[in-house]
């Protein structure tokens, strides 16, 4: 008698936990309000005045983007993780490891944040309105939303209590929101940072929601920033934006998929 | 084909055959002309250049057709009270030197009005001439310019004759829609001036006023300089290279123009520079890349305008000063207001009214429409756009937008920016 376990492909775990992951978000209430939120924001631009909807509506993503669908799929990644907190020892317990298990609700948190995320342009293209910056803005948003789940997945995996993770997403996401700009703001004046200024670009460049929102800026009023007679990597920056941008978020995404890797691996809090 | 018609044809045969041209008769009929005189041009193609040297009224019907030479003006008008009127003028030379121009007035009262000039290099030049009348023209230049646009508060516009017409290339070979120089007195409406170098252009030119025309895809919509006591009202300046730029001048009037998406990376909306004793009232400034700018213009009055979505709002100097801002209605503008400093010299209320603001807190307890606490609409970028211009980056970041909230609700100390101590809330009233 053969008593080896038979241990699954890479890619059978990884489509049962999409699939799982999937079904499991259906009654989610983190994703109802998440597109319920990404409707709204996509109906919005609709009321922009004066035939300012083509200009208009990629401000609208970016300002949705920025206050509301980034934080909104940061949590929906958070209650992903948490929602298998009572099924860990089980998991962990597998064969078949949870590198592809992981795998699979990557993918899905991926397609659940970002494709939703890619229906922030479609009322607007829909009445005619589309334009090159609300499709920048349309897929930096799928994009952002991504990341900002995996980031939430990483914390749930990282803070098993649900009501200290949910202080560590909000917290990581007033961070990226508000701390590093107003950090940048502080030491703008500083003479260092003026003599080298390429240092204090890097920073925000790899901040994803600057990065974000200075690639709209830059898609919109791309004039204004022409003029800006700033350094070298500034100007690369301006002339690069949407691949930094698509750069940025697949090295982030990655980054945070490792993260989520460590973080599941851990027992317990603390 | 009417017996007009097939008489015409017939005298120009005959006329061909014996060498004399179309527009060798149009001339002789010009030269024999008594004063006030209505020639009636029949269609067809008239070569130029024409010399009108009395008072004639020269009235083209449908068709007709007045073909420049390529080598110098296609009409000069030298006499006083000429009208010119319901032509297509094409083919004027393209020396810079000499001015040429679809039309080149020397008279005073011309009337021009209802052409079509194409294939010119200015259209209509007016040149020490007065109370000339310039009506529904319409002119097409050879397209827009690069935007290679030096800007006008670091080189300075020269005053002179052909001084716009300094080219950086041969290739940009342009001149301006409606050029007057040196002259006063003149109405100019309902022109429509598309993809010339300036739109119109001004220069020692006084007391004219400029109404319902409009200007698209040129250079400068108006280039306008040492010219005092004129009139702008309900023009359209939309989609320049550089927008509108006025300086070294007095006595303007700017009331509902709209200056709409004027945006290159110099382009302003507005550029008053050394524009003194001037009342802006009722316009529309709306996506440009710098709505408003004004530097060193003193007693200006800025009143019921929208500045709206423009990267910039207004931009005023410290060199500014006297000059007063009500009634106006800020809004969907990157950056609101940009300043050197804290612009105390201005006055932003008058009569307890001050502006309209994105973002003011709306508290008005007495409900008169009138906010009851100042609004403080801050720079914070200030003078680190000149030192560290790394910092526009930061344009409608939410940690920007969030400081800028708090010192709107309490002064942080050495925040730039302006205070308007009654700012309106807004209502259906507001511009």
């Amino acid at each position: 008698m053969n008593s080896a376990v038979a241990i699954p492909a890479f890619a059978d775990v990884a489509g049962a936990a999409l699939r799982r992951e999937w079904v499991s978000h259906r009654l989610n209430r983190f994703l109802h309000a998440h597109l319920l939120l990404i409707l709204a924001a996509g109906l919005l631009p609709l009321l922009t005045p004066d035939g300012g909807l083509a200009r208009g509506a990629a401000w609208w993503v970016l300002h949705a983007v920025l206050y509301a669908v980034s934080l909104s799929a940061l949590l929906l990644g958070l209650s992903s993780a948490h929602a298998e907190s009572e099924e860990f020892v089980w998991l962990l317990g597998q064969p078949a490891g949870i590198g592809p298990w992981l795998a699979g609700k990557v993918f899905g948190l991926i397609a659940l944040a970002g494709g939703s995320a890619l229906l922030l342009g479609l009322p607007v293209t829909l009445m005619g309105g589309g334009s090159k910056a609300l499709l920048l803005a349309t897929i930096g948003a799928a994009g952002v939303a991504s990341l900002c789940a995996l980031i939430g997945l990483a914390i749930g995996f990282w803070v098993r209590d649900s009501v200290r993770g949910l202080i560590a997403a909000i917290a990581a996401w007033l961070l990226l929101l508000f701390g590093v700009d107003l950090l940048l703001l502080a030491t703008a004046g500083a003479p260092w940072v003026q003599q080298n200024p390429d240092y204090w670009v890097a920073a925000l460049m790899l901040n994803p929601l600057d990065a974000y929102r200075v690639t709209i800026l830059f898609a919109v009023e791309n004039a204004a920033f022409g003029s800006l007679q700033a350094g070298r990597l500034t100007a690369w920056w301006i002339a690069h934006a949407g691949l930094w941008l698509g750069l940025a978020t697949l090295t982030g995404g990655a980054l945070a998929w490792a993260a989520s890797w460590c973080g599941a691996r851990r027992r317990l809090d603390g | 084909m009417n017996a007009w018609g097939i008489l015409l044809f017939c005298l120009l045969g005959i006329t061909s055959l014996f060498g004399v041209t179309a527009g060798d008769a149009l001339r002789a009929r010009i030269a024999g002309a008594v004063p006030g005189e209505r020639i009636v041009v029949h269609p067809g193609i008239y070569e130029g250049p024409f010399t009108i040297e009395k008072p004639v009224h020269l009235l083209g019907e449908p068709g007709a057709i007045l073909q420049g030479d390529h080598q110098t003006h296609i009409v000069v008008v030298r006499a006083a009270d000429v009208e010119v009127a319901d032509f297509t003028l094409r083919g004027s030379g393209r020396a810079l030197g000499k001015d040429d121009a679809a039309i080149h007035i020397t008279g005073a009262r011309a009337i021009i009005r209802d052409n079509r000039i194409l294939d010119s290099l200015h259209g209509i030049y007016v040149r020490r001439a007065d109370d000339c009348r310039i009506a529904d023209n319409t002119i097409i230049g050879d397209g827009i310019s690069s935007d290679r646009v030096a800007d006008p508060t670091v080189a300075p516009l020269k005053p002179g004759e052909a001084e716009l017409c300094d080219v950086d290339s041969l290739q940009d070979r342009r001149g301006n829609g409606i050029h007057l120089w040196n002259s006063r007195g003149h109405v100019i409406e309902g022109n429509h001036i598309e993809g010339t170098r300036d739109g119109i252009y001004f220069s020692f030119a006084d007391a004219t006023m400029v109404r319902r025309n409009t200007i698209v895809r040129v250079r400068y919509g108006l280039h306008y300089m040492y010219s005092d006591d004129n009139t702008f009202e309900e023009n359209t300046f939309s989609e320049n290279g550089a927008g509108s730029a006025l300086m070294y001048s007095k006595g303007i009037v700017l009331r509902r123009n709209r200056f709409h998406a004027n945006r290159s990376h110099r382009a302003y909306g507005i550029l008053f520079q050394s524009v003194d004793n001037t009342l802006v009232e009722g316009n529309e400034i709306d996506g440009n890349t710098l709505g408003f700018y004004l530097e060193n213009s003193n007693d200006v009055v800025v009143r019921d305008n929208r500045i709206v979505r423009n990267y910039v709002g207004l931009r005023v100097s410290d060199s500014t000063s006297g000059s007063t801002f009500v009634g106006n209605r800020f809004s969907g503008n990157v950056h609101a207001v940009e300043t050197t400093g804290f612009n105390q010299a201005n006055r932003w209320s008058v009569d307890g009214r001050g502006n309209s603001w994105e973002g003011a807190l709306s508290l008005d307890l007495n409900r008169d429409g009138v906010g009851d606490v100042p609004h403080r609409e801050s720079d914070l970028f200030g003078q680190w756009r000149r030192t560290f211009p790394e910092i526009g980056l930061l344009s409608a970041a939410p940690g920007e937008r969030l400081l800028r909230f708090v010192h709107s609700r309490i002064a942080l100390p050495g925040v730039p920016g302006i205070t308007d101590p009654h700012p309106l809330l807004a209502t259906k009233d507001t511009p």
